[in-house]
């Protein structure tokens, strides 16, 4: 890649980047600002921010990657995606969030539990999940974007990861949710043009989309001739890379349990795309942002999983070989991929460019999200909770925009200790870790919270430990997807039941925790919802 | 062509597995609704707004 190519749109990003970083830095007068904005944000805006913070890196280079490992299965994940993480999300969940958080005067996700269920426990609780798990989450979103961007410019890992930590950071903590929004809306749409000419550029290379999967239909043969990884996957239940699964075989339940449902289902629970239904003026404009968002979302992951699999034949009709039965890091088949595609394409730099950068927008859109989902936990949540507890005088208990920010700066700090000792394989990994576990907790007492007008703090508690210990320990003893990243074997090495992901079980227990907490106790009074005390 | 009935079972645009083509197809549905909904539900008053 030509670096004086890239280093000039590099140049150009960053300056837009902190324009409006500073932006939303003139726009952030209080602490509210620096939470929610207006609350009045422009429906394209809503949409874009909210796709460009869901799809991450993770969702292109971690996911295309395993594509190109599990072919086309991956694009039930494209179709939950759409369903749970736009259809269910918005229509579902995110406009009873909106109204009820601004009945409520919730500013975050947290903020919303703890005053529906007049509860600061609860509030506390969800504040700290986001504080311990989200940095491994974040970690993995900036592992993935820096893994891109050395590999492509031939950069220092090290420089790289300074780099962007600094510009998020900046922007994170002096623009708060106004500077964030508008960058992911400005980075959306970067990703959605680098995606779409990848997709473009593809299929041209492969004859056209019949062709190109008719011969990687074809190429699955070929493989188990010549690659033994092919054999080993096939024995797994794998049948190519454009058929699904056997039914109930290892692969199928790596592919359905962990990619499909783990991060499909866990969308509905992430805190930093609450926030997005919470900012916005009516439901009218959630709407509106359906449009933008399914597009850009189809686009988006529609292509990282096709163009995963098919470079598998681009590969081979290539270079004769095929990388992802070849044991090369999952991680980097995506760059390596583009890299070559548009090697000796006229213009080739510019589209190489163009598509590191689209990668570098779809890390820092999620980073900067989560750096703020994580500032305000600590910086307003459990600031708040803590200042309640003390008895502060009421102007000590005033949140504080000066918290927020040093929260920010502290967890960008241990975002960027955890990218330089997490390895380097493991970005999809972290994302459906992440997601299952928040889904795990939250997703049953979230969605008790909404639909209930009176909802029981005392059964949302119960649900919560039960779904949280079901996860940790299922997937800390037997889920060998999470033990082996861990470093260490699954009890039940060996079996079926170690490839199931813990989601699938702490969900039901979650529900069920819940359901029999109601049914056997009688509900109490939800209490004064400013003190947090039971009436 | 499309789709293509090869005897056995239906291919469409070279995908042989019904079970990859129908998640294309569920995902385009899916965007079309979005569309759709998000058009019509977009251009009406909001009762519930405060």
């Amino acid at each position: 890649m030509n670096n004086t190519v890239f280093f000039s749109v590099m140049a150009v990003f960053i300056a837009a980047t902190l324009f409006l970083g500073w932006y939303g830095y003139r726009n952030t007068k209080d602490n509210d600002s620096f939470l929610l904005g207006r609350q009045k944000t422009n429906p394209m805006i809503i949409a874009l921010s909210y796709g460009a913070a869901f799809l991450s890196a993770s969702a292109i280079v971690g996911f295309g990657g395993q594509a190109a490992t599990y072919g086309m299965s991956l694009m039930w994940l494209v179709f939950l995606n759409l369903f749970m993480g736009l259809v269910v999300a918005f229509l579902v969940f995110g406009k009873r969030t909106r109204r009820l958080g601004r009945k409520e005067g919730a500013f975050t996700f947290s903020d919303f539990l703890g005053k529906r269920f007049r509860s600061p426990a609860i509030r506390s609780f969800s504040a700290v999940i986001i504080l311990v798990g989200m940095p491994v989450y974040c970690a993995a979103v900036l592992l993935g974007g820096v893994n891109f961007i050395s590999t492509s410019a031939g950069l220092d890992k090290n420089l790289v990861l300074l780099v962007l930590s600094l510009v998020v950071a900046v922007y994170v903590t002096y623009g708060g949710i106004i500077a964030v929004m508008y960058n992911d809306a400005l980075q959306a749409g970067v990703m959605f043009l680098g995606m779409a000419v990848i997709l473009v550029f593809t299929y041209s290379a492969l004859g056209g989309v019949t062709a190109a999967h008719e011969g990687l239909t074809g190429l699955w043969d070929t493989a188990l001739a010549e690659f033994p990884k092919a054999l080993a996957l096939e024995s797994n239940g794998m049948n190519g890379w454009t058929s699904f699964s056997s039914l109930g075989s290892n692969i199928w339940l790596t592919v359905v349990t962990t990619f499909l449902l783990g991060v499909g289902i866990g969308a509905l629970t992430q805190p930093q795309l609450v926030v997005r239904f919470m900012s916005a003026k009516s439901d009218r404009d959630l709407n509106r942002s359906l449009i933008i968002g399914s597009i850009f979302m189809i686009v988006i992951v529609g292509t990282a999983y096709t163009v995963g699999a098919l470079s598998n034949l681009y590969y081979y009709e290539t270079y004769g070989t095929i990388p992802s039965l070849m044991g090369y890091n999952v991680d980097q088949l995506i760059p390596m991929f583009v890299t070559d595609l548009f090697s000796g394409v006229t213009f080739g730099d510019v589209f190489v460019s163009m598509f590191v950068l689209a990668i570098v927008c779809a890390s820092i859109s999620t980073m900067s999200a989560l750096l703020h989902t994580m500032g305000v936990s600590g910086g307003y949540d459990l600031r708040t909770v803590y200042a309640q507890r003390r008895g502060l005088s009421d102007i000590e208990k005033q949140p504080s925009l000066r918290y927020n920010r040093i929260w920010t700066i502290l967890m960008m700090v241990v975002v960027v200790i955890l990218a330089y000792v997490m390895p380097n394989n493991i970005i999809a990994k972290a994302t459906s870790i992440f997601m299952g576990f928040t889904a795990a907790t939250l997703l049953v007492s979230y969605a008790y919270s909404l639909y209930s007008e009176r909802p029981d703090k005392r059964a949302a508690f119960i649900s919560i430990t039960a779904g949280g210990a079901v996860w940790v320990v299922w997937g800390l003893l037997f889920c060998s997807s999470i033990t082996n990243v861990l470093g260490y074997s699954s009890l039940i090495a060996g079996s079926s039941w170690a490839l199931v992901d813990p989601l699938i079980l702490a969900l039901p227990a979650s529900l069920l925790a819940l359901v029999a907490t109601l049914w056997l106790a009688p509900h109490r009074d939800p209490g004064d919802p400013t003190t947090g005390e039971a009436a | 062509m499309l789709a293509h009935y090869t005897g056995e079972m239906m291919t469409l645009l070279g995908i042989p597995d019904p079970w990859i083509w129908i998640a294309y197809l569920a995902s385009f549905a899916t965007v079309i609704f979005c569309c759709v909904y998000g058009w019509r539900k977009g251009n009406v008053e909001d009762e519930t707004d405060e």
